[in-house]
């Protein structure tokens, strides 16, 4: 086990800088899951990591050892590809061995530690199989004991359940996260999928660009988006941002109709543009209650039924929130509803630079 | 083709989606169906009745039996030739496949200049044969014309007689051989190196695996199925030498073939017994013979490949 940092890491490829600067540290036995849109950069810093993608710049250190130019099979790290990369001419135990028949343990080492792998992953009745024959779940669960087998350092996630239809990457999920409850290996998880970083990280590092735009433990995140980005791309449904103007009496005036009082802010100036947030979870439908809460009224434009709970999409001064409901009762489009959210639980952003007010 | 107007279009009407479906892919079929019945089928099957008989071309066949294949077991020159052929198997199939896999899986490490290089060891393939047999020709002759044997004086090495002796014309004609064939070869292994997942040589670098390893149980397994094809493709060309061999060792005063039979493949022979001999039957004879080595060799490589 060891604690992975990461200093002023740059990766160009050309005069394309897909990595800028990136630092980050990442705790002996810590779950980091790298989160972001298609071409953030987070599975080219996961490679470099890995050690099959040199680093253009900065430092990459590995139980503070500098590893810049040392090969991936000196590193004493383990992968799970997207593609599981398994080798479809050899068994499971083949498989899971390959790493240990490299390192010229014994044999009965190899058996050991196979066994133990297939039993802790459940597959046992599965070592004399081929990966053709086994099923997307199955073929996940021997990439990954090939991973254990080895007793790295760090694991390496390269989207792993992005192959995974919707029902099994949920369970698969769950036995990563009782994997690294078991094991306690520092792990470095890239996804694009925030649910899943939102699941199993113990910290989230959210990035854009080849850039760190927040890090945080899940519920930070969430709860405390650092900007816009942060705000629309964790979260689902996302996050409903409107534009508005603080009012002289501390409220956000959306609308002629609609002015919401907002958490004191020491920045706040009446007049001030603000870009207003709030989650569909936080917005609800019911009178407003006591002072905490704040409350205003909208028609009904679309209502999306999703069993524990009810999407709807009202109408306010033009544009869309989109609030919850429960599902036992569905709305009618037109109907004008009592919305309320709890004041703490409004965002506010600078519309110009897109940071956290 | 769906017309709704009288008896035939009321009957494709009738046909269901299936059936209308291979109504079109037959009537696209027929062409080749019939073209390859006549130039293809046809004259193979006759060729199995020539076989049995004493066809001279100015005379109508005649039935002989198997009095064709008997002289075949007695006849010298055809044992000589067909161990000939299998020589030029022998010795081509392994050295052409392993060159090309030298060469291709060295070139897919190649960067710079790898399309101009690929394209180089290419060319052999696409120039015709005499082209390249008159080259190599003049490669073997003696100095001062021989580019081989000016080398060979130079570092103070005896000259060679290359395509005048018995027993260096086979591989001398061979080297030129497997020349040719390397382009092609080194092409389709490529591709074949190509089609392997980068991912499985990245996992393996992670897992420690030294060149060896990845080579023996990742790229040669998953090459196989190239390989294999490969192999029925090469071998199938070097039984069927032919235009290289007629090529270097004919012409002027000399007999292709020679000297003295010595680089002389089947088909040569084949060809000789049909249009110098003018024994129709004793060719056919010879080819059936040939006809059913390739397809026992085929049936073979095509069992092992299904593994």
């Amino acid at each position: 086990m060891a604690a992975v940092a990461l200093l002023n890491l740059v990766k160009r490829f050309g005069t394309t800088e897909v990595v800028r600067n990136l630092s980050l540290e990442i705790a002996d036995a810590e779950f980091l899951v790298l989160v972001g849109p298609s071409g953030c950069g987070k599975s080219t810093t996961l490679r470099m990591v890995a050690g099959l993608e040199d680093a253009s710049g900065g430092d990459i250190r590995i139980g503070g050892r500098l590893v810049n130019r040392v090969p991936p099979k000196d590193r004493n790290i383990a992968m799970v590809f997207q593609n599981y990369a398994l080798y479809p001419h050899m068994t499971v135990a083949r498989n899971m061995a390959f790493g240990l028949r490299a390192a010229k343990l014994p044999a009965a080492e190899i058996a050991r530690r196979v066994a133990d792998a297939a039993q802790m992953l459940g597959l046992e009745a599965l070592l004399e199989r081929r990966p053709g024959e086994l099923s997307g779940g199955q073929r996940q669960r021997v990439a990954m004991g090939r991973a254990i087998v080895r007793e790295p350092d760090v694991f390496l996630f390269d989207e792993p359940l992005s192959n995974l239809d919707a029902k099994l990457r949920h369970s698969v999920r769950t036995e990563i996260k009782k994997l690294h409850q078991r094991v306690r290996t520092t792990s470095l998880y890239v996804t694009h999928d925030q649910i899943e970083a939102m699941t199993l990280a113990d910290r989230v590092v959210v990035m854009r660009d080849g850039r760190i735009e927040q890090v945080g433990t899940p519920l930070e995140v969430y709860q405390r988006p650092a900007n816009v980005f942060v705000a629309s791309f964790i979260g689902s449904p996302a996050m409903t941002l409107l534009d508005g103007v603080v009012t002289a009496e501390r409220s956000v005036r959306l609308s002629d109709q609609v002015s919401l009082p907002v958490p004191e802010r020491p920045a706040l100036t009446a007049g001030q543009r603000v870009m207003l947030g709030v989650r569909p979870d936080d917005l609800t439908v019911g009178e407003a209650v006591g002072d905490s809460m704040v409350g205003f009224h909208a028609a009904v434009t679309v209502v999306e039924p999703l069993g524990p709970g009810t999407l709807v999409t009202l109408d306010v001064g033009g544009r869309e929130v989109t609030a919850t409901t429960d599902g036992r009762r569905l709305p009618s489009v037109g109907q004008v509803l009592p919305l309320r959210v709890e004041r703490e639980r409004l965002h506010l952003f600078d519309p110009d630079t897109g940071l956290a007010l | 083709m769906a017309q709704s107007s009288g008896f035939g279009g009321a009957l494709y009407e009738g046909l269901t989606i299936g059936q209308k479906r291979a109504v079109t892919a037959w009537l696209f079929l027929a062409l080749p169906i019939v073209f390859y019945a006549l130039v293809r089928f046809y004259p193979t099957a006759q060729a199995f009745w020539l076989s049995l008989t004493n066809w001279n071309l100015l005379t109508a066949p005649g039935f002989i039996g198997l009095a064709n294949y008997q002289r075949m077991m007695v006849d010298p020159v055809f044992w000589q030739v067909m161990g000939n052929t299998l020589l030029y198997l022998a010795l081509g199939l392994p050295l052409s496949l392993g060159l090309a896999f030298l060469i291709a899986y060295h070139l897919d490490r190649v960067r710079v200049g790898h399309a101009v290089i690929r394209a180089l060891y290419f060319i052999p393939h696409i120039t015709t044969a005499v082209a390249i047999a008159w080259v190599w020709r003049w490669f073997y002759q003696p100095v001062p014309v021989g580019l081989f044997n000016e080398v060979l004086t130079v570092v103070g090495l005896p000259q060679q007689p290359f395509l005048r002796s018995t027993t260096q014309a086979l591989p001398a004609v061979l080297v030129p051989a497997i020349w040719s064939l390397l382009g092609f070869q080194i092409v389709i292994f490529l591709a074949g190196l190509r089609a392997i997942p980068q991912s499985y040589y990245e996992a393996a670098a992670i897992d420690g695996a030294g060149s060896w390893q990845i080579l023996r149980e990742i790229t040669l397994p998953q090459l196989m199925p190239t390989l294999v094809f490969l192999c029925v493709l090469t071998t199938i060309g070097l039984l069927r030498i032919f235009d290289i061999v007629y090529a270097m060792t004919g012409g002027g005063r000399a007999a292709p073939g020679g000297p003295l039979n010595s680089t002389k493949p089947l088909v040569l022979y084949i060809y000789e017994s049909a249009f110098s001999s003018f024994e129709m039957g004793f060719a056919a004879a010879q080819t059936v013979v040939l006809f059913l080595i390739l397809l026992a060799i085929t049936m073979i490589q095509l069992k092992v490949s299904k593994k």
